[in-house]
């Protein structure tokens, strides 16, 4: 006899599922409703301190704004006014130390240092320098709390964003939003917890990206983002492709749940409680969602400050102002993804076209949510998946130049939820090549995030094949400095 | 430090911990079992810091052996870990139950690793008893229990899988729940065998079976369904993370379906289960490979490969050969080896060496990391016909050669033939001839010279085309090529050309023969295989004149010379009497008057229509005797006699050309498949942290230390390891295998953590069983399908699934069996099964993947880069409607519907899929045209099938049956009825929304349907299809 069967019958039978039984059914039951886990008490207890995992969270939601492709922070954020009068001049073997390069710039026979040649001026009461590229969000720069010092491993897109995304370079975990979705649940009854949404357009240099980085992983299901479309129907099948009228839907919904509920009571199986459920909220979702999307009852004087594309559904500007519609309908996660930053050449030319698109609908919505008093606690994330090189990739020339990836440093914004607006974390060298102050790994950035959600990092665990699984792996340390 | 207020414990983490879980009952007076009780303790607490990981071992600390439990902690000797049967004298004791946090174990501000009182209570009671060790279970090789027959069980048991469980739920104080009735019963049978719904005849024919062994018969029917094939492989599908795409950034598309096939054939065919393994992981390897064992090998190549730029070559292969061992571990041990990539395995005995060892076996394939281009497959691949592409193949192939077989005649006498025939070749090919007509159709004046060539004079046009008609009888009875000559002349501007332009170039664009019958008004047109020139202008060479670019051509410089260009037809043409050769000379370049001035034409019946002389070379080999020339003289000498000689010979030879041509199609069609090979030995290192440019130590192929060895005389390699994998001593192969099975028909495995068998696995609710059936397994011959029969058959899996509150609140999971297995179907059996009920699938096994319908620019939002975009064509024929594991598996965006319904992405390894109940599957069984379409389609079979005088209520309980393969109560006939009918006032007092409700999908509406009525029915349908119960197996 196996020794665990000698041991299970000796094992006394009462109760060996009794307790715990109980719990996993509660459990299994409460993770398909849609609030569920941890804020399934009122937010706010008696004495009015809100509650959250492991301790009061800053910010309820996220918005993440994915500038996938990599943007240029020096020619964005950080200002290198030293490096003018060395245009040209081959990067120090002192300052590269080895950084391995990307298969496009490897072979290059040179690598001349290519300071930006857009002018940069100090803004706001912080006194923030910022380019000339990025005129509207210059004009909410005390909101924000610039991260100048973000590091990474990766020096390729895909494993650069999945690493940012779900904490690792290989497929197979976890995103962020499904983390939240997973440890915080859901905060309203009838719109998906964790909504996804993608800039169209036709960028040449737009590098694709795929559906893992909203996925759950190993998670169920359940807790990958819901992408909010801009053509069709907005949730996939939302619509019923015959007939709008709403009663001929309930008598269909009706008939089903009454024929389900004569099958509950045969069998007893709680799972078609369960789905009865989930028909309600697909129903509730048919009106909701429709009522989400529908701009028509914004005022002329949205559309002017996000700017005349938000107009047009499925560019950043409109999924900006669609991101404000969600967070003010208590959606726990809003990602966005806007495709177009890799500019390998010809980036004079090309990045005015990106923050042309970015830049007026970033600032709009810092603008529309804090008037909202939606911004103190929602946390709005900036940033793509790695740095570019200060040295040129191809020829440099008095007004052109592209960069390569470079992962060793980078910038990143957060404003709202718990950030100390209105600062600067962190330093690069003087060729904005190596972190010179205050180094941003990525897992300490998402531990952050994580930590002005109300959760701890290190206990937001899942256990998977043996292993406790976390979104920071077994790194992270929460970023003293930008948290408020 | 925290404390652990219950408020910020909350449910999920009680949920994701159940191997501590069962601990909670264990009364006082039990003997602790080390197996049961200890070892997962420590393991899922302890081991983190004191396990297997040689490089963490805390404080000099391994706790997963006794050895290193029992050591001393100190120099000394005087501190000891454990002293069993002595609390005091244990440090571990002192340690978990201190107040002093320094010292308390585990450290308190880990998350989730604190320990319960009644957890400290068994450890203090296992030192107490004495703190035995055991090896971990699943490393023990399983030994045949003996089912633990009783007077009760024996009433119930139908076969010894019963005993066990039998044994089981008295220990429990439970009962097995009654026999489903027949209905339920081949419903459940046939999508667990054949993914599909029992059809109401089926069901019918099942329920009127009275012979003692209906059920047995039924099974049988269904294991030997092709269909068997199909449902088994969709689970295989996702462990070896089959898909059509490539993954990674850009995720363009690939060839692996005919791996795809051979798994349904594997099943199918009954391949004994340990040479599906042999197959997948060494079919190269076997002695004279077949192409279904390379084919097979396809296993270890499915994994993504990566084709973006700038990608650094040797990181992205070192994680394939990673995926490849992490997934062999996974699929065939259910052990996690992935986490001893970069360092010893925290919690199994599996160390960082093991790892690359295994490594090893797999880091010999010729291949790259990143791949260019767009490629369909990375090397190494082989074409992979079909039965029907291979057969067809074949079959051209045999044309062919038979074509080909030289009749034997008089070897003498054809020698003596070919021989004068080759001493006659004059010694140029070329015979000059007069044309007939010319003309121009520029408008030049054109006469004809005394050396018979024609000149033209006159208006020299910008373009020009010349045209000329030759009577050819002098060319023999075969026409083999022309011969066009560009003179000079004084009459011409330049030098006296040969062009007629003002430099003296001319560029020849294109050239065209046909042979025109003296009584046909269409000419025949004379395909020219080649040309050459005496000499060729850089970028104008005389192939531009025969390309089929009107703009591109010959030119030769203004030369002032003489050119000729010779141009040899395919086929020899047979020339008829009275036949002429046309020959069109076009000039149109765009280079004004750039055309010849002086054209003499000549033609040739010779073998070798070239400039040079070309019977020399015939003549030396006909001078040589018959043994002293080469193979390929003697062919080429016998060819070219044939050619001029012999009319059927050349007729052959235009039939062997259009085979030729044929065979080439053919070839281009058969899919390219990945197969493994070890073409490319490397030295295996072990990576320092996993990262591929860290090598440290040098390690040699092998198996894991801690399990059975290598089986001695195998050879190291990849088949070898096959051999290990499937030699009856493993503990693992067998287990994880029949675990798996029981998963696919249970819904949780016998240890519910399918793809794990190590420390931190949950485990085994019926551990003699699970021995039992794995034994079984292997004495069976490895016959995966007998082993199937015995689990289907078995009581256990005929009882109804219905449950109470009672067991409810004993065993919600259903882990003891106490009920039949009940789950939501997976979303291929869903689907498929909508698809059928609705009268719609369309069976057809293997081929190309294909695409149902799916929402328009899904794929394109993803990538807009050029070139790289990626448009979902759906399928609107019969491809939209095949089953499910057919589907274009594209893993950055796999299709709404699976995804929605827990079909994983198949980046990685997975088996267990997730079973959730979401609003979006709401949206999806309401809404997906597909869902809708199949309504169509159930509401026609409702309204044509029953007898044309049926009523209402006859058409809505065969409706009932084919949708939930049971009759309805009156209760259900009531509420359907009354859907029914207000739906069909709705739908004739708003005509155009049944007429938009009946055109969704492509289905077409039968002739003199009236359209209200059918979409009145399709809302039954509709309602039918969305019901609990037809989405769950029960």
């Amino acid at each position: 006899m196996n020794p665990i069967e000698h041991s299970w019958r000796l094992a006394t039978r009462r109760q060996l599922f009794r307790k715990t039984g109980v719990g996993i059914g509660a459990a299994a039951l409460s993770s398909l409703l849609g609030r569920d886990s941890l804020f399934s008490a009122p937010e706010t207890s008696a004495g009015g301190a809100p509650r959250g995992l492991h301790h009061a969270p800053k910010a309820k939601r996220v918005i993440y704004l994915f500038q996938s492709g990599a943007p240029s922070q020096m020619d964005l954020w950080d200002y290198k006014p030293n490096l003018a009068d060395k245009r040209g001049m081959e990067l120090p073997g002192s300052i590269r130390m080895g950084q391995r390069l990307t298969g496009m710039t490897a072979g290059q026979s040179n690598l001349p240092v290519a300071p930006s040649i857009f002018s940069f001026n100090q803004h706001g009461e912080s006194g923030t320098w910022v380019s000339e590229l990025l005129p509207h969000t210059a004009g909410v720069v005390d909101d924000l709390c610039l991260i100048k010092s973000v590091s990474t491993h990766a020096i390729n897109h895909d494993p650069g964003i999945t690493y940012l995304q779900t904490g690792h370079e290989l497929p197979g975990r976890p995103s962020m939003g499904a983390w939240l979705h997973y440890g915080l649940g859901s905060l309203n009854d009838d719109l998906p917890a964790f909504c996804v949404l993608i800039s169209n357009g036709n960028y040449k240099a737009s590098q694709p990206i795929y559906s893992r980085l909203w996925g759950s992983g190993f998670l169920p299901s359940s807790h990958q983002g819901v992408q909010l479309r801009s053509a069709g129907d907005p949730v996939l099948y939302l619509k019923d492709p015959a007939f709008s009228d709403p009663a001929r839907k309930r008598r269909l919904l009706d008939t089903v749940a009454s024929l389900n509920q004569e099958h509950l009571e045969e069998t007893g199986d709680p799972e078609i409680e369960t789905r009865m459920t989930q028909y309600e909220m697909a129903y509730r979702m048919q009106t909701s969602v429709p009522e989400l999307t529908d701009l028509g009852t914004e005022p002329e004087s949205t559309f002017e400050r996000y700017g005349p594309e938000s107009r047009t559904p499925g560019t950043f500007a409109a999924n900006c102002l669609m991101a404000r519609r969600l967070v003010e309908r208590d959606v726990r996660f809003v990602q966005l993804y806007h495709t177009g930053w890799d500019h390998h050449g010809g980036l004079p030319k090309a990045i005015p076209t990106l923050t042309g698109e970015t830049d007026q609908p970033c600032a709009a919505l810092i603008q529309d949510l804090k008037e909202r008093g939606l911004l103190e606690d929602t946390l709005v994330i900036w940033g793509g998946e790695f740095g570019r090189t200060i040295y040129s990739q191809g020829k440099l020339t008095e007004d052109n130049y592209g960069r390569d990836h470079h992962p060793r440093c980078f910038t990143m914004w957060m404003a709202g939820g718990g950030v100390k607006a209105g600062t600067s974390y962190g330093e690069t060298d003087d060729f904005c090549y190596n972190i010179a102050r205050d180094e941003v790994p990525v897992h300490d950035l998402n531990a952050t995030i994580l930590h002005l959600l109300g959760i701890d990092h290190e206990r937001l665990v899942h256990k998977f094949q043996g292993r406790r699984y976390r979104l920071t792996d077994i790194h992270g340390h929460v970023v003293k400095g930008v948290v408020a | 430090m925290h404390p652990k207020a219950p408020l910020f414990f909350p449910f999920w983490i009680l949920a994701s911990f159940p191997a501590v879980l069962p601990l909670v009952g264990i009364a006082a007076d039990d003997a602790v079992s080390f197996t049961r009780d200890i070892r997962p303790l420590l393991s899922d607490r302890c081991f983190q810091c004191h396990g297997p990981d040689e490089k963490n071992q805390k404080a000099g600390l391994r706790l997963d052996t006794k050895e290193g439990a029992l050591a001393p902690l100190d120099d000394d000797g005087t501190i000891f870990t454990l002293v069993p049967g002595d609390l005091d004298k244990s440090e571990l004791w002192y340690r978990i139950t201190t107040d002093d946090e320094d010292d308390l174990m585990p450290p308190p501000d880990q998350a989730g690793l604190t320990l319960s009182a009644d957890e400290k209570n068994l450890i203090r009671r296992w030192i107490e008893q004495g703190a035995e060790f055991e090896d971990l279970w699943s490393f023990v090789t399983p030994e045949s229990p003996e089912p633990p027959v009783s007077g009760r069980s024996q009433k119930w048991a139908r076969n010894p899988i019963d005993h066990f469980v039998f044994a089981r739920l008295e220990s429990e104080g439970l009962e097995p729940s009654p026999q489903a009735d027949r209905h339920t019963l081949i419903r459940r049978l046939s999508y667990d065998l054949t993914g599909l719904p029992a059809t109401p005849e089926e069901i019918e024919s099942f329920v009127e079976d009275k012979s003692p062994d209906a059920y047995e018969k039924l099974v049988d029917r269904l294991l030997a369904s092709d269909r068997y094939g199909e449902r088994m492989a969709v689970e295989w599908l996702d462990a070896a993370r089959y898909a059509d795409t490539s993954g990674y950034q850009y995720d363009w598309p690939r060839t692996m379906w005919r791996w795809r096939d051979w798994v349904i054939d594997a099943y199918n065919d009954n391949l004994s289960y340990d040479q599906f393994i042999t197959w997948q992981i060494a079919g190269d390897l076997l002695p004279e490979a077949t192409l279904a064992q390379q084919i097979a090998t396809g296993f270890n190549r499915n994994h993504p490969f990566t084709i973006e730029g700038g990608t650094i070559d040797e990181e992205y292969r070192v994680s394939y050969v990673s995926d490849r061992v992490t997934t062999m571990g996974t699929v065939f041990l259910g052990m996690t080896f992935e986490c001893a990539r970069c360092h010893d395995h925290k919690y199994d005995p599996v160390s960082q060496q093991d790892f690359y060892q295994l490594y090893a076996f797999f880091n010999q394939v010729d291949e790259k990391g990143r791949i260019g281009g767009k490629p369909a497959f990375a090397p190494p691949a082989v074409p992979a016909p079909t039965e029907a592409q291979a057969a067809e193949l074949a079959a051209v192939v045999a044309k062919i050669s038979s074509l080909r077989e030289t009749e034997s005649g008089d070897e003498a006498e054809q020698e003596a033939k070919q021989v004068a025939w080759a001493q006659a070749i004059p010694e140029s090919a070329w015979e000059v001839v007069r044309p007939e007509s010319f003309t121009s159709e520029g408008g030049a004046s054109l006469e004809l010279l005394e050396d018979e060539s024609v000149l033209a004079t006159g208006k020299n046009p910008g373009r020009e085309i010349y045209t000329f008609r030759i009577p050819i009888e002098s060319a023999g009875d075969a026409l083999t090529g022309f011969r066009v000559e560009a003179l000079l002349d004084e009459s011409m501007t330049a030098k006296g050309g040969p062009g007629r332009s003002g430099n003296g170039n001319a560029v020849l664009t294109q050239v065209e023969a046909s042979l025109v019958m003296p009584e046909k008004a269409e000419g025949l047109p004379l395909e020219i295989a080649s040309a050459e020139a005496d000499f060729e202008q850089d970028k104008y060479p005389v192939a531009h004149a025969i390309d089929g670019n009107p703009k591109s051509g010959w030119a030769f410089h203004a030369s002032h010379q003489d050119h000729v260009a010779a141009f040899r037809l395919v086929e020899a043409a047979e020339v008829e009497p009275g036949a002429m050769l046309e020959v069109t000379l076009k000039f149109e370049s765009g280079f004004a008057g750039h055309q010849f001035g002086r054209v003499r034409l000549a033609v040739s019946g010779s073998p070798e229509p070239s400039l040079e002389d070309a019977g020399s070379q015939f003549r030396v080999i006909a001078d040589k005797a018959p043994a002293e020339r080469t193979q390929e003289e003697s062919k080429k000498l016998r060819e070219a006699f044939l050619a001029a000689t012999d009319p059927a010979w050349r007729k052959r030879q235009g039939e062997i050309r259009k085979l030729e041509t044929q065979k080439a199609e053919l070839e281009k069609a058969i899919p390219m498949t990945m197969i493994m090979n070890d073409a490319k030995p490397r030295e295996t290192f072990i990576l320092d942290r996993g990262a591929y440019d860290q090598q440290t130590e040098r390690v040699e192929a092998d198996t894991p230390s801690q399990l059975p060895p290598f089986p001695e005389g195998a050879p190291r390699n990849r088949l070898g390891l096959a051999q290990w994998l499937t030699m009856p001593e493993n503990p693992l192969t067998a287990r994880v295998t029949m675990n798996r099975t029981w998963h696919q028909i249970f819904g949780a495995g016998i240890v519910k953590t399918v793809n794990d068998f190590g420390s931190q696995a949950e485990l085994p609710t019926h551990p003699d069983l699970l021995d039992w059936l794995a034994v079984e397994f292997v004495e069976s011959g490895w016959d995966l399908k007998e082993m199937i029969k015995t689990i289907v058959t078995s009581a256990t899996y005929r009882q109804q699934s219905e449950t109470s509150p009672e067991l409810m609140d004993r065993d919600p999971e259903n882990r003891w069996l106490a009920r039949g297995p009940r789950h939501r179907l997976s979303a291929e059996m869903l689907r498929d099964g909508t698809l059928a009920i609705g009268g719609r699938l369309v069976e057809e096994i293997g081929g190309p993947s294909v695409k149902p319908y799916q929402p328009a620019g899904l794929w394109k939002e993803l990538t807009l880069r050029p070139g790289f975009m990626q448009t979902y064509e759906p399928d609107t024929g019969e491809n939209g409607r095949r089953r499910s594991l057919y589907t274009f598996w594209k893993r950055a965006a796999h299709h709404p519907m699976m995804a929605t319904f827990d079909a994983p992405n198949r980046e990685v390894c997975t088996f267990s899929r997730g079973v959730t109940n979401t609003p979006l599957q709401a949206l999806v069984l309401l809404h997906d045209p597909q869902f809708v379409e199949a309504a169509r389609g159930l509401a026609q079979r409702i309204l044509t099938e029953p007898p044309a005088n049926a009523e209402d209520e006859s058409r809505l309980r065969f409706a009932f049956l084919a949708a939930t393969g049971r009759t309805p109560k009156p209760v259900e006939v009531q509420a359907l009825s009354e859907l029914l009918s207000e739906e069909r006032d709705a739908f004739a007092g708003n005509p155009a929304e049944a007429e938009s409700m009946i055109a969704i999908g492509n289905l077409p509406i039968p002739e003199g349907v009236d359209p209200a009525n059918l979409a009145a029915w399709m809302m039954v349908a509709r309602a039918l299809l969305n019901l609990s119960e037809v989405v769950t197996k029960h």
